[in-house]
């Protein structure tokens, strides 16, 4: 059975590296194929860095105005722009919250919950949508023919979700768009104008209110 | 050792290898049992966090067992519970032994050892009552942080002390390695803490730390350690130097500069920074050069004599961490291309890959030492060659599915994730792949059955180590060194 001392890991490893030390006729610090093998790797591996380091000259860009003696942040802060969103996009978003009822297909479900798609109550009166959003609905309502009972929780002030003027537009918009509805968007001035003119509503619509 | 011997002085004599062995005895036992007790707890955590991947109802119902917190409780055990106790007694061990040195206080290193397992018994704890941090291998509350890092100074302490001790000209490989990851660990540790957990840095950043900490856990502390073992025990064993050890310095230190930053390649397609996605990328694909190396080194000792080399358990062990580590490593270099990341990133594959750096290779190689030193220092030889080829089979077994299982599953995952048209619920995605984690489970449960034939194995040796011969024994029996290891 082979094996080695501690002691004889010690010495022979110690006599490699001595060996090695001692000079030696012409000049082989690395053998070529080392050579070449980590210089290819630090060239490929460079060239692959610089061609992805997307942020790092802006922020050594930033940290060196930062640093500079002469900076001052109410002078040189980045003058902000007006937010722009895309009224869809948040739509769809905020429609997380009505899907589990009308479905993300926006079909509703057959006896419990109405459709949204080719719709009057969508397309039709903006007014009306907005105000069914704000304060929420109960009883019965016929939709595309078949006559729905339930309630709909109000999405303004005086339900649980308290969304703002922006919030209620975006997802009308949205569910006035998609799936094939073509209505016209609705912004936020008018979700504002109707919450001022509703303010003494405190309990939802029914649709003889309407 | 070339100044002439002068009067008996104690000092002047190099210490018999009995001696040291004495020494370290008590402490590096200790570390073992508790290495190998925190071993099984930690696979059966994992076991029960993979039965909640295809059961979410198991053990659902207390909050204490709820995924959330077996999942961090699981990492924990097997890093700090497993990793650091054997890491601490393959340190202990390689340095007294390769630096001739006598510890001279073993009971001050047995009660680092102490406290540092009641620090990680008192982190779990605190993750299991909800303390947790949230933040990945940071999870541990900060009372416990406080006791680790304590404990760790002490046992590091006495590490140092036998380095300082040291009565050989020369300096190993492994000692290189060793005492590298001896002083990056509190490094990595306070800068993890200050920066993750108390300092309590927001967004990008704090993703960034993160990465960096969890991935520099493995790639700082026990890989180096693993390797140490491995460049120990294959010339130890096989009788034969390190094929190419002029080349291993060079890989030591590109290892050292590159591995820190390849935890940067798991942001790749996160909102971080490009720059920081490339920056990880680029470190993984650099890993190349210390990878060749250490490949060279590894494989051309393992079969590149013709003489018949050295058998046993520990070799075995050893020779799969040697080979894991090199498939790891290449591993690494398929998912962090960008072709294929775009479907691994962020799905069981990542599991997947901390199975191959922990388990494949740290641990198996940790396991090989461990086989290696119980016999020499509890002067007998394995209790049962029959439970350590149980132990080697189902690991390898277990290992291997654990592993094929969640790189298919992390791949069916990915694919279904990306084609939202197809796939548009979470349902629908974990239908696809819960197939795959059935085959884990089965895994883990054949890892679980030869961590405990391997408990069984140790427990036995300590008792008889304990109750069994008396002490003297030992030093008679130590001059075959061969005969104290079984040849199942």
């Amino acid at each position: 059975m082979s094996g080695a001392s501690d002691h004889d890991i010690q010495t022979v490893h110690g006599d490699i590296i001595a060996k090695q030390k001692e000079p030696k006729e012409g000049y082989q610090i690395m053998p070529l194929f080392m050579l070449a093998f980590v210089s290819t790797m630090v060239f490929v591996v460079a060239v692959y860095f610089i061609h992805n380091r997307a942020g790092l000259d802006e922020g050594l860009g930033l940290a060196t105005t930062i640093q500079h003696k002469g900076y001052n942040p109410d002078k040189h802060a980045v003058e902000e722009g007006p937010v722009i969103v895309d009224p869809i996009a948040m739509g769809r978003r905020l429609y997380n919250n009505c899907a589990a009822c009308h479905q993300p297909t926006g079909m509703g479900l057959p006896g419990a919950f109405p459709p949204l798609v080719g719709t009057d109550w969508v397309t039709g009166d903006e007014e009306r949508l907005v105000k069914i959003l704000l304060h929420g609905l109960q009883g019965p309502i016929e939709v595309n023919g078949n006559t729905y009972n339930g309630a709909m929780p109000a999405f303004g002030s005086s339900g649980a979700f308290n969304w703002s003027d922006e919030q209620i537009s975006y997802v009308l918009t949205y569910i006035r768009q998609e799936w094939g509805n073509a209505a016209g968007p609705i912004v936020p001035e008018q979700v504002a104008e109707v919450r001022a003119a509703t303010t003494d509503r405190t309990t939802p619509y029914t649709v003889s209110e309407l | 050792m070339d100044s002439p011997p002068s009067t008996s002085s104690p000092t002047s004599r190099l210490p018999e290898w009995a001696e040291i062995d004495a020494s370290i005895k008590v402490p590096v036992l200790f570390f073992v049992y508790a290495a190998v007790a925190w071993l099984v707890t930690a696979t059966i955590l994992g076991f029960i966090a993979a039965v909640q991947w295809v059961q979410p109802a198991f053990l659902a119902d207390y909050a204490w067992t709820t995924h959330g917190r077996i999942v961090p409780m699981a990492r924990n055990a097997l890093i700090y519970g497993w990793g650091f106790n054997a890491a601490f007694a393959v340190l202990i061990w390689m340095s007294a032994r390769l630096c001739r040195a006598i510890s001279p206080k073993w009971g001050f290193t047995l009660v680092g050892a102490v406290f540092w397992n009641a620090g990680v018994k008192l982190g779990l704890l605190g993750i299991m009552i909800g303390h947790s941090t949230g933040h990945f291998l940071l999870e541990m509350p900060g009372y416990a942080a406080a006791l680790l890092f304590v404990s760790y100074g002490i046992v590091g302490a006495s590490v140092v002390v036998l380095f300082s001790r040291c009565r050989e000209g020369n300096l190993f490989v492994s000692q290189w390695y060793g005492l590298a990851a001896l002083f990056w660990f509190p490094w990595l540790f306070t800068i993890g803490q200050a920066a993750v957990v108390f300092g309590d840095i927001r967004g990008t950043g704090q993703a960034v730390a993160s990465a960096w900490y969890g991935h520099n856990i493995y790639a700082l502390f026990l890989a180096p350690i693993a390797l140490g073992a491995i460049y120990y025990l294959l010339p130890k064993r096989l009788g034969r130097p390190i094929a190419g050890y002029t080349w291993a310095s060079l890989g030591f230190w590109s290892f050292a500069l590159f591995a820190t930053f390849g935890g940067l390649a798991f942001l790749a397609g996160t909102p971080v920074p490009g720059w920081v996605q490339a920056l990880g990328v680029s470190a993984n694909f650099m890993m190349l050069v210390p990878l060749f190396i250490i490949g060279y080194n590894f494989l051309w000792t393992m079969f590149g004599g013709t003489a018949a080399g050295g058998s046993g358990p520990a070799l075995r062990f050893i020779k799969f961490g040697a080979i894991s580590f090199l498939a790891a490593g290449l591993l690494i270099k398929v998912f962090s291309a960008p072709q294929v990341y775009v479907t691994t990133q962020l799905t069981f594959v990542s599991e997947a890959m901390n199975y191959v750096h922990w388990y494949a290779f740290v641990t198996m190689s940790f396991i090989g030492v461990i086989y290696f030193l119980v016999p020499r220092l509890v002067g007998q030889p394995w209790p049962s060659g029959a439970l350590v080829t149980a132990h080697y089979w189902s690991s390898v077994v277990g290992v291997a599915i654990v592993v094929v299982t969640l790189i298919l599953a992390g791949w069916v995952q990915g694919s279904a994730i990306n084609n939202v048209e197809a796939y548009p619920a979470f349902a629908d995605i974990a239908s696809q792949y819960s197939g795959y984690l059935v085959g884990t489970v089965l895994g883990l449960l054949t890892l679980i059955v030869g961590q405990l034939a391997f408990f069984v194995n140790v427990l036995i040796a300590l008792y008889q180590a304990c109750f069994g011969k008396p002490e003297s024994e030992i030093e008679t029996l130590f001059p075959q060194p061969a005969a104290l290891e079984v040849n199942p």
